[in-house]
């Protein structure tokens, strides 16, 4: 899939401090919508490269880096995520960032498909591989672009 | 908790974009400070800023939506309780532009009063967020549409209303309250 084949792409964060969870969305440039894509279509291949039907997952398991899993959103520990999914409407680049990266539970991604569809990517932050543009440009832009170089 | 910035510059300049017909009406009405027999700011000087205070905005805005078109600056905004706003028409007029109007500047405590009336009108629209107030935008033809459940942002379109099944609407980004759904641009609506 390309980032023509979806109406929006949109990429935001969870930060949870104490028992606060807040969900935040980031403007991002046709470069990280691109690297989205690129990251949904390589978990799709993995998980449809896999045959067997995915096994039920469950918090107490111990499992390998890569499983063919599934889970309903309907359970406690996902929440946030399923608040998310179905209910939340997370404002708009309205904290400051900088100020609060450590404390990001994880990042996500929305992604609405031309015929409607909605899916959601979650990642734990390892590290954000994407910078603002410089001041300058900063004035009329501050989308997050994907940065070239290896980080 | 410690709040983002957004784009200020880009909503600074919106806001002294909107009080473009006030910088209009007072080139219209003159500066008539007297330094013996002679204009202390000549019409010609004060013509020459307030095409600067009207031009410059708008190109800086021009620049913003380009910037917004150009990355893809497109956000889904929720729609489905978004209301045709033309209140603020009304609140613009008794607010900034009827005061304003009235005042003749024949002296120099007079001009300095009117600057920081402006200032006190920009301070009290930055923090309420109206800096969507554009003439230029309202000639295009652009509606204003409030969206509650969208934090209080608001959209700009051409459309005459919406429709009460359209859950999410595509639109690009202004600033971070400010959305416009551009005309001439496909968005899969």
């Amino acid at each position: 899939m390309t980032i023509e084949d979806f109406s929006s792409i949109s990429f935001g964060i969870c930060i949870k401090i104490g028992n606060d969870i807040i969900h935040n969305k980031i403007p991002i440039d046709n470069s990280v919508k691109e690297t989205l894509v690129d990251m949904r279509n390589s978990f799709s291949d993995s998980y449809d490269s896999i045959p067997d039907e995915p096994e039920q997952f469950s918090p107490i398991e111990k499992y390998s880096s890569v499983e063919k899993l599934s889970v309903s959103l309907n359970q406690d520990y996902l929440a946030s995520i399923n608040d998310l999914f179905h209910h939340q409407n997370p404002p708009l680049n309205n904290i400051d960032l900088s100020e609060y990266l450590p404390f990001v539970d994880y990042y996500f991604a929305e992604f609405i498909h031309n015929n409607g569809a909605k899916t959601i990517g979650v990642k734990r932050p390892n590290q954000f591989k994407a910078l603002l543009k410089k001041r300058i440009v900063r004035l009329w832009n501050d989308t997050l672009q994907a940065v070239e170089d290896d980080v | 908790m410690k709040q983002s910035k957004g784009l200020p510059f880009v909503k600074f300049m919106m806001l002294l974009s909107s009080m473009a017909p006030l910088f209009i009406l007072v080139g219209i009405r003159g500066i008539q400070i007297k330094d013996g027999e002679q204009l202390l700011i000549s019409q010609k000087h004060t013509w020459i800023v307030i095409v600067c205070l009207i031009t410059i905005p708008y190109l800086v805005i021009k620049a913003r939506i380009n910037s917004a078109k150009k990355c893809g600056d497109i956000f889904p905004i929720s729609v489905s309780q978004a209301t045709l706003n033309k209140e603020y028409l009304f609140t613009y007029l008794f607010t900034v532009l009827l005061p304003l109007y009235s005042v003749s500047i024949g002296s120099l405590n007079e001009f300095y009063a009117v600057l920081c009336a402006i200032f006190f009108v920009l301070f009290v629209l930055w923090n309420m967020n109206m800096h969507f107030i554009n003439i230029l935008f309202a000639f295009s033809g652009y509606r204003v549409f409030t969206i509650p459940n969208q934090h209080g942002a608001v959209l700009l379109s051409i459309r005459q209303n919406i429709p009460s099944d359209l859950k999410t609407l595509n639109a690009h980004r202004i600033s971070n309250s400010v959305f416009i759904e551009l005309k001439n641009y496909k968005y899969d609506n």
